[in-house]
């Protein structure tokens, strides 16, 4: 996305600039979408240079998702989703942007729009391999690339893979990266989701955002904190949704959203996750709205097995164990925790409760 | 803050809960006290209209939840037990005309977890204005001055929040730098309780020409760190030299465009001191040398210094032509056009097919005498 010197310099200083500097050499990876059940639009990015979340990354839900890179010109972000606020169909915003734009031949960018409308432009200055691919709610684009296959392995990654849109977008950038990626290395990695919400406004700008600003790994980087997010607050997204869809009649959509939490935790199983408190988030999760029991309680075990002198994880297993009928056991369990903090009125009431249950 | 905590993993039962039962899910008896913690600031700048929010947390990722913000409009931070809906709702209010204390009002009526949040609002005229409900856990309260608000929960101690208000009324400076400055004071006076997590700075600035700058002039992002706060800082100071210098030339040209010289001089100020700090902190990035001697050599601003970051950037990467460039660049500008032909020859020997390269020696002997 950035020149020799960041373009915002070279933008900036144009006026005075008599020597324009060499074309600029940075590059970058990304791909916007989206998914037309669950009304998600989102962009991931990968680049060779600083902060890309800042500069290339734009969603608004109902609105649409734009990827602005290369010769960057950041300003087609904002503009572009204005001008999709609308209701202008993608590739009707990325003309406009364009046409009124004298740099239009060193920029690249994506577009999609809120019915799946794609669009995208690589300018003909744009650093070979350069290109993009466009399909039914997607635009990948990148330049400096190692060739054409990053863009063909992502688009192969992104249709192919199964299950929510950020999901499926960081599997876009793996395979990217697998493709060789970047010809000049690597330094930040950005992914964001948008979700339509009237509970929740939040979701409409950020319901997945995450940043690598500055790293040696980005991609991987991204995928270790989605991780945490997946165990946190999307899987209480998650049930929200499933709430909203079960409120509106639609029973199809909330199993799905409740699938997701169960998908994330059996994620998480089967690649051996290690992280107590991601472990723990997703078995209380599951727990405490009964669903993905018998994953909830191999989670909680190995939760506890991982920090057994955890209180917090404790109580998990015991209300796990609870919820599965289980008792006796959760009284056990919860006597164990009472045992570490005794003055403990929470944990008190929660083994009060499952011996009570265990009558 | 305390959603639901990953590291202390009963924390979050209490915002969890309430989000449960606003949704009518059964939820398990509820934790009192949460156990996670946050402090923060929000800020105005009078001079550059500059509106922002600095957070840390011992919290997955506080950036996503804590700070909102918008040019012309306001900033917001929400913590404690989190209400997240009340940043993009505090916003809204903002722009419909409302000040900060008016907005504080309208959210304490519609929220009915009211005792358990934290919040602070700085509206577009500087009026700021914060809160800490009743069950905020100890440590927990805030402080308010001209422009800005501070505020935190489950701290060390009230030293927490008086030493980032000191911090910021006594920093120079922009706005960004001056938010981080009160991070690290509050963490020096003792920070969270718990340890530390997470950190955001969200900057937004109005402007003419680029529409990007009104949501994100600042915006960087440390997910997942032990020292947060430090990493802020450094990723900042990338930061500075990358983006910062060049949007402060663009205002300059917008304040001479509209007939304000005193300002746009201001903005460049502004460019020497990123430039100066970064070399009497000895910076090693070789690219933000670079990117800040190139910038100011082309303006014709803080030469000397522009001079001394190239030669340092290029002894970091002697091979790199770009610095190289910039190097030369510098020394002609500073009219010394023999030392800019024989650093630029040196870079023509490494790529001796470049034009570029060619067509500036040519332009450096024009100019020699």
């Amino acid at each position: 996305m950035t020149a020799r010197v960041p373009v915002s310099l070279v933008l900036a200083a144009a006026a005075a600039l008599f020597a324009c500097a060499a074309p600029p050499a940075s590059a970058t990876f990304s791909i916007a979408a989206y998914d037309s059940v669950t009304q998600e639009l989102g962009v991931a990015v990968e680049s060779r240079a600083f902060s890309v979340g800042m500069a290339v990354p734009w969603a608004e839900a109902g609105v649409g998702a734009i990827a602005t890179q290369a010769s960057t010109n950041e300003s087609f972000g904002p503009m572009g989703l204005a001008m999709l606020r609308k209701g202008r169909p993608a590739p009707d915003v990325l003309r406009t942007l364009l046409a009124a734009d004298s740099g239009a031949s060193h920029r690249q960018v994506g577009v999609v729009d809120a019915k799946g409308r794609s669009a995208a432009h690589t300018g003909s200055d744009c650093s070979s391999w350069a290109g993009h691919r466009t399909g039914l709610g997607y635009s990948i684009q990148g330049n400096l690339l190692a060739g054409e296959a990053v863009a063909t392995e992502m688009e192969r990654a992104f249709v192919t893979t199964k299950g929510e849109l950020a999901g499926r977008l960081l599997a876009a950038l793996e395979a990217g990266q697998a493709a060789g990626g970047d010809k000049r290395g690597q330094q930040s990695a950005a992914i964001l989701v948008v979700r339509p919400s009237k509970t929740f406004p939040e979701y409409n700008t950020r319901y997945v955002d995450l940043r690598v600003e500055d790293h040696k790994e980005p991609i991987r980087e991204l995928r270790r904190v989605f991780g945490i997010l997946e165990a946190t607050d999307l899987a209480e997204a998650h049930l929200r949704f499933a709430e909203a869809y079960e409120k509106t009649g639609r029973k199809d959509l909330a199993q799905m959203e409740r699938e997701r939490v169960g998908e994330a935790l059996k994620r998480a199983l089967a690649r051996g996750e290690n992280d107590p408190s991601n472990l723990n988030g997703l078995a209380w999760t599951c727990a405490v709205n009964g669903v993905f029991l018998p994953e909830a309680l191999e989670a909680a075990e190995r939760a506890a097995t991982l920090e057994p002198k955890s209180t917090g994880i404790l109580d998990t297993l015991a209300e796990v164990h609870f919820r599965m009928g289980n008792a006796a056991k959760a009284a056990e369990v919860g006597a164990r925790a009472l045992d570490l903090e005794p003055n403990d009125n929470y944990l008190k009431a929660q083994l009060a409760r499952f011996r009570a249950g265990a009558k | 803050m305390n959603r639901r905590s990953r590291t202390a993993p009963m924390g979050g039962f209490l915002a969890f809960a309430i989000a449960l039962t606003a949704l009518g899910i059964a939820a398990a008896p509820c934790r009192a006290d949460v156990k996670t913690a946050t402090f923060s600031i929000v800020a105005y700048d009078s001079v550059t209209q500059e509106l922002g929010v600095a957070v840390q947390s011992k919290y997955f990722s506080v950036g996503t939840a804590v700070p909102w913000t918008e040019a012309g409009v306001g900033a917001v931070a929400t913590q404690a037990s989190v209400n997240v809906s009340l940043g993009p709702m505090a916003l809204s209010l903002l722009r419909s005309g409302m000040s900060a204390p008016e907005v504080m009002r309208a959210l304490a009526a519609a929220d009915s977890g009211w005792d358990s949040r934290q919040v602070a609002i700085v509206d577009a005229r500087g009026n700021a204005v914060n809160w800490t409900g009743k069950r905020c856990l100890d440590w927990a309260g805030g402080e308010t001055g001209p422009g800005f608000a501070v505020q935190g929960n489950i701290l060390a101690g009230q030293a927490v929040v008086s030493g980032m208000a000191k911090a910021f009324r006594e920093g120079t400076g922009e706005l960004a730098g001056r938010l981080i400055s009160a991070l690290e004071a509050a963490q020096a006076a003792g920070g969270d309780k718990r340890g530390q997590q997470s950190a955001a700075l969200i900057v937004t600035r109005p402007s003419a020409t680029n529409p990007e700058y009104r949501e994100r002039y600042v915006d960087l992002r440390v997910e997942d760190h032990k020292t947060p706060i430090k990493e802020l800082r450094r990723v900042w100071q990338i930061h500075e030299g990358f983006h910062l210098a060049g949007a402060h030339l663009t205002y300059a040209s917008e304040f001479e465009a509209m007939g304000k010289p005193e300002l746009a001089r201001f903005e460049r100020e502004r460019v020497g001191e990123i430039l100066r700090g970064a070399l009497a902190r000895k910076d090693r990035d070789a690219s933000v040398l670079n990117g800040l001697a190139w910038s100011c050599a082309i303006n014709d601003i803080y030469l000397p210094d522009a001079v001394r970051a190239a030669q340092r950037a290029s002894e970091i990467e002697p091979r790199n032509i770009d610095i190289l460039d910039t190097l030369a660049e510098a020394h002609f500008r500073s009219g010394n056009a023999v030392k800019a032909i024989e650093v630029e020859s040196r870079a023509a020997t490494l790529d001796p097919k470049s034009q570029y390269l060619k067509d500036q020696i040519e332009r450096f002997r024009g100019g020699a005498k």
